[in-house]
């Protein structure tokens, strides 16, 4: 029986290619196939920090974003329509795995810190190994901006998303709204 | 996340961190200057990127902020 792919989940950093880690780096080299989303007609900001370490002979897998802040006409609505889209990206990735190949799929920041990686990974990591390579996220590198510490011994710190819930309070940690 | 949760949650840490602001900066701003807080924040956009962007929150346009920005509000100074 064919020896399944890995998916793994690839963070790549805030944005300066050296806060990419040694182990994301050789894994993203050692991967045959490399996913990362992206909104129409853009590069991808994932794909801007990494796309000079790729090797020749990688596929390159995006996976466009049908919708991102745009308001949809009834009976349209963006949760549904973003729904969807991550059920097909899943199944994308998965005729990779299937076929033995690994996916990785690049993410900025970190992938389990508001990562769009999580929706795939929801979705395929009860039926195919997933591994996930922590990286640097804007939150972490903040602070150095400060005049002054930013949290100390025993505070506590509190972090927060601005946006707001398009409809309802309920669905206000389901909603992403990539750029 | 609407002005008054935000609010009470912000009220109720030492430290904090405000992120994917985009069109909400407005409300955010006005949050942090109720709380006291809006004066030792600082903004944060595209961290690292070749176009990063680092400034007070008053020198913010405030329609202008793009999904990846950031407040960061130091905790208060403490001798430790």
């Amino acid at each position: 029986m064919q020896v399944r792919g890995r998916l793994i989940g690839l963070g790549v950093g805030p944005g300066d290619p050296e806060l990419i880690t040694l182990k994301a780096l050789r894994l993203l080299r050692e991967s045959p196939v490399v996913a990362y989303f992206v909104a129409k007609g853009k590069k991808g900001n994932a794909f801007g920090i990494i796309e000079d370490h790729l090797v020749p002979q990688q596929t390159l897998m995006p996976l466009v974003y049908p919708v991102t802040t745009e308001v949809l006409p009834a009976p349209l609505s963006y949760e549904q329509v973003i729904s969807d889209f991550y059920d097909n990206a899943s199944l994308d990735v998965a005729a990779h795995l299937d076929a033995g190949r690994d996916v990785a799929v690049i993410c900025e920041g970190d992938p389990f810190f508001y990562g769009s990686y999580m929706y795939l990974h929801d979705r395929l990591a009860e039926r195919y190994d997933a591994e996930v390579i922590p990286g640097v996220c804007s939150m972490l590198v903040a602070p150095r901006y400060l005049a002054r510490r930013w949290c100390i011994a025993t505070r506590a710190c509190r972090c927060s998303p601005a946006y707001c819930p398009m409809r309802t309070s309920s669905a206000a940690w389901r909603m992403p709204m990539p750029p | 996340m609407p002005h008054e949760d935000l609010k009470r949650r912000l009220a109720d840490a030492d430290a904090a961190v405000i992120m994917k602001l985009g069109r909400n900066f407005p409300k955010v701003r006005q949050v942090l200057e109720e709380l006291g807080l809006a004066e030792r924040a600082l903004y944060v956009e595209r961290a690292t990127m070749a176009n990063q962007k680092i400034v007070p929150l008053d020198q913010v346009e405030p329609m202008s902020s793009p999904y990846f920005s950031l407040i960061i509000v130091p905790g208060e100074r403490w001798q430790g």
